[in-house]
């Protein structure tokens, strides 16, 4: 179905069409969430938030141009919301735009271990997370969730080119790992 | 012994963190209790149509029992009176998506469309019709009123003033979209703001002026203020220059504002109060930018609205904060110039759009 025709549906009302829209979007958005929020009951409240907030403005949903980037931006808001909220003096600092001082990526599995051994996937994701914060999110974006670059630079508000570096730095550093 | 390009394209397209069991499903259970939970918000915006009626809406949602009857009124209500105020502007939303151009439009309640450039001021008689010259070239015609309301369109890299019917003086900024009535009712004066304007209301203890923006509603009594509420920012904002007003945000919050403060949403909910020199924030209708600790981040976001041009600032620099003046009668490269010897900035610029990034001191 349509982004469209599936916005006109939920708009409508429709709440089985609006439990296919959470379907199409819990995984990457619960994903994303988690990185920020680290614990699985609190992305879970994340997300939910999310969609309780597009069942709330259904009405408007066709104004939004993207509704994947409207719900990114809004799972990150959400998340940082949510810390802010429940640690206000604790180890995780987030300054007054929204960056955070840590991202966290869950650990990535290989679904055959014969083509990446479970000892190489471990540095790697060893690896992966001691990359800095910004570029774990933009990892996190685009290629787990494989989002375009040009959504990421408005979901983030960074430019193209940074995500690029970014993505240059995380890349090289898991091929390099693979190589050796 | 395996191609290590071929691991590395593995890992991208293949591998995935786990999303536990259950995840999903517990999402939806938590959604819907959350929608249950919050039926009584559902769609705030069709409920402010009248604040009594809203009242009435609230109050007896709390309880259970009398939720469907209650609902049944409302519905007549809804029904019986004119069509809310708000549906209509949603309604006329669809028409305008995206309305980029460089010329101010104005689309009055018989669909009859009117381009204006940006030194005109468009204003309308206490009878409601265009005073402006060329109103007489454009007939009225009594076949198809499709909806109520007049808007006006106002593209980025534009501004505009406008004159309502009761007296009142609206200055709109870049990239906005106000929705008003050609004649308000007796008994209450309601628009609608997308965007950025400053407003000098006629004085009417009679009938209250009522500005809806997204997120929250603002009620007047006379009084200059400007409010900052682009739809699509989640930051919004309103800055009391004289008189006094009532804002109801989402969740029903209310405030009342007295001169010189400034109250900021976020998330649709009324977030922080504090006490500003309000003429600051008004200053952009006399083409000055008056910033007091503005991020660079905001600030470029504002510059993309008026200038109608693409900035993007770099995370390493967005949070800079900056004082000072900028005058809007300069052009971007001039301001950006100015930003330049302020800040460690450099700008670039590529395909239309300018980069701000920190300015490498070591080679």
């Amino acid at each position: 179905m349509l982004e469209r025709e599936l916005l006109k549906k939920i708009k409508e009302g429709n709440s089985t069409i609006f439990h296919y829209f959470m379907d199409l979007y819990s995984k990457d958005l619960y994903l994303f969430a988690l990185g920020y929020v680290r614990t699985r009951e609190i992305a879970e409240e994340v997300v939910s938030d999310v969609f309780l907030s597009v069942w709330q403005n259904r009405q408007k949903l066709d104004q939004i141009r993207s509704i994947r980037t409207w719900l990114f931006v809004m799972t990150k808001n959400r998340s940082i919301s949510y810390l802010r909220k429940e640690n206000p003096d604790t180890i995780l600092s987030i300054d007054d735009v929204g960056e955070v001082d840590n991202y966290f990526i869950s650990n990535i599995q290989a679904p055959d271990s014969q083509i990446i051994s479970d000892e190489e996937m471990a540095r790697i994701n060893g690896a992966i997370n001691a990359l800095p914060p910004k570029c774990k999110e933009v990892f996190m974006l685009a290629k787990i969730e494989k989002i375009p670059y040009k959504e990421i630079s408005r979901i983030l508000n960074i430019s193209v080119k940074t995500i690029n570096v970014h993505i240059a730095k995380a890349v090289g550093l898991i091929s390099k790992i693979l190589n050796e | 012994m395996k191609d290590p390009q071929r691991k590395t394209n593995y890992f991208l397209n293949s591998c995935t963190p786990v999303v536990e069991d259950g995840v999903v499903e517990s999402i939806h259970k938590k959604t819907f209790e959350k929608i249950e939970e919050c039926k009584e918000h559902l769609s705030p915006v069709l409920t402010t149509n009248t604040g009594k009626k809203k009242k009435i809406w609230i109050t007896v949602f709390s309880s259970a029992v009398a939720a469907i009857f209650i609902l049944a009124i409302f519905l007549i209500n809804y029904v019986s009176s004119d069509k809310p105020f708000m549906n209509i502007v949603a309604m006329t939303e669809q028409q305008i998506q995206d309305y980029e151009s460089n010329e101010i439009l104005l689309i009055l309640s018989d669909s009859r469309q009117i381009r204006f450039s940006q030194d005109d001021i468009i204003s309308f008689t206490s009878e409601g019709a265009l005073a402006n010259s060329m109103s007489s070239i454009c007939k009225r015609n009594n076949g198809s009123t499709q909806n109520t309301l007049n808007q006006l369109l106002v593209p980025k890299g534009m501004r505009s003033q406008l004159l309502l019917s009761d007296g009142t003086k609206i200055w709109i900024n870049a990239g906005s979209r106000i929705v008003f009535p050609p004649i308000f009712s007796k008994e209450k004066r309601q628009i609608y703001i997308d965007g950025e304007a400053y407003l000098e209301v006629a004085p009417n203890r009679d009938r209250p002026f009522f500005v809806t923006a997204n997120g929250f509603e603002i009620k007047v009594l006379g009084t200059s203020f400007n409010v900052f509420a682009y739809k699509e920012d989640e930051i919004k904002e309103v800055a009391l220059v004289s008189g006094k007003i009532e804002i109801t945000d989402e969740q029903n919050q209310v405030l009342e504002m007295k001169p010189d403060e400034l109250v900021t949403f976020s998330q649709n909910c009324i977030s922080e109060k504090k006490y500003v020199n309000a003429k600051d924030y008004k200053s952009w209708i006399d083409k000055i930018l008056i910033l007091n600790g503005e991020t660079l981040e905001s600030i470029a976001h504002r510059l993309t609205l008026i200038y109608g041009v693409k900035i993007v600032c770099d995370f390493s620099i967005g949070e800079e904060e900056v004082f000072g003046k900028l005058d809007l009668k300069n052009n971007i490269e001039e301001i950006l110039n100015y930003l330049e010897l302020m800040l460690p900035l450099s700008v670039t610029k590529e395909d239309n759009t300018f980069y701000l990034r920190r300015k490498q001191t070591d080679v």
